[in-house]
């Protein structure tokens, strides 16, 4: 897939050779990650990353023959907004991206991220192995 | 009973439930006038403008990566 090809162009071939051709079609799931100029220094550069007020990061959740099922988001918020996660608010919304369906501070989102407590609580595991995670 | 009371009975049955059910009727219409438009004056919440163009934004991972374990993972 090149750089400018859109997830939901992917074509199923290009995947057989995964976990996901094997898998039932509703749990097959593949994650795009985008962030906006906000926080992109942190994401891909950072070491220990702080990422700045007004970052959002958005996971966009795609199954083959699907499209986008949902998009899950960290939004950074003012300081003391929820110490206990880092001050990102955790918001799932539908896959057109019109649509909050659940918005927390902490609850299960909170509890996987504060493991990466020291990375901001954000998780870098689809970034290129470049010596960040 | 003559039937002059049971005519009298009868027409005033008949104008009770008129005078009922005129009153029902209008007292619907008007709190039906004065009920809200369900969702016409939600203020939609600015982070769904924030975030409608956010596929022009840095993309952190160049090819989709596959998620084990349902719907929620990790951003």
């Amino acid at each position: 897939m090149t750089p400018e090809q859109k997830p939901e162009e992917i074509k199923p071939q290009e995947v057989v050779a995964t976990e996901a051709a094997i898998a039932p079609p509703h749990t097959s799931l593949f994650a795009t990650v985008y962030v906006n100029e906000i926080g992109r220094q942190a994401m891909m550069t950072n070491v220990r990353p702080a990422f700045p007020v007004g970052s959002v990061i958005v996971r966009e959740s795609t199954s083959l023959g699907i499209g986008v099922l949902d998009l899950l988001l960290m939004v950074k918020r003012a300081k003391d907004f929820s110490p206990a996660s880092g001050d990102w608010e955790f918001i799932l919304m539908d896959g057109k991206a019109t649509k909050i369906e659940m918005r927390e501070k902490t609850g299960s989102c909170q509890a996987c991220h504060v493991a990466q407590k020291d990375n901001d609580f954000v998780f870098r595991t689809y970034l290129p192995d470049i010596g960040l995670r | 009973m003559s039937t002059l009371t049971v005519r009298r009975a009868k027409v005033f049955f008949l104008g009770a439930t008129l005078v009922t059910l005129c009153f029902f009727a209008s007292f619907s219409r008007l709190t039906q006038a004065q009920s809200p438009a369900p969702q016409a004056s939600t203020p939609e919440d600015p982070l769904v403008k924030q975030i409608s163009d956010y596929r022009t934004w840095t993309r952190v991972n160049a090819e989709p990566q596959f998620v084990i374990g349902g719907r929620r993972g990790r951003s």
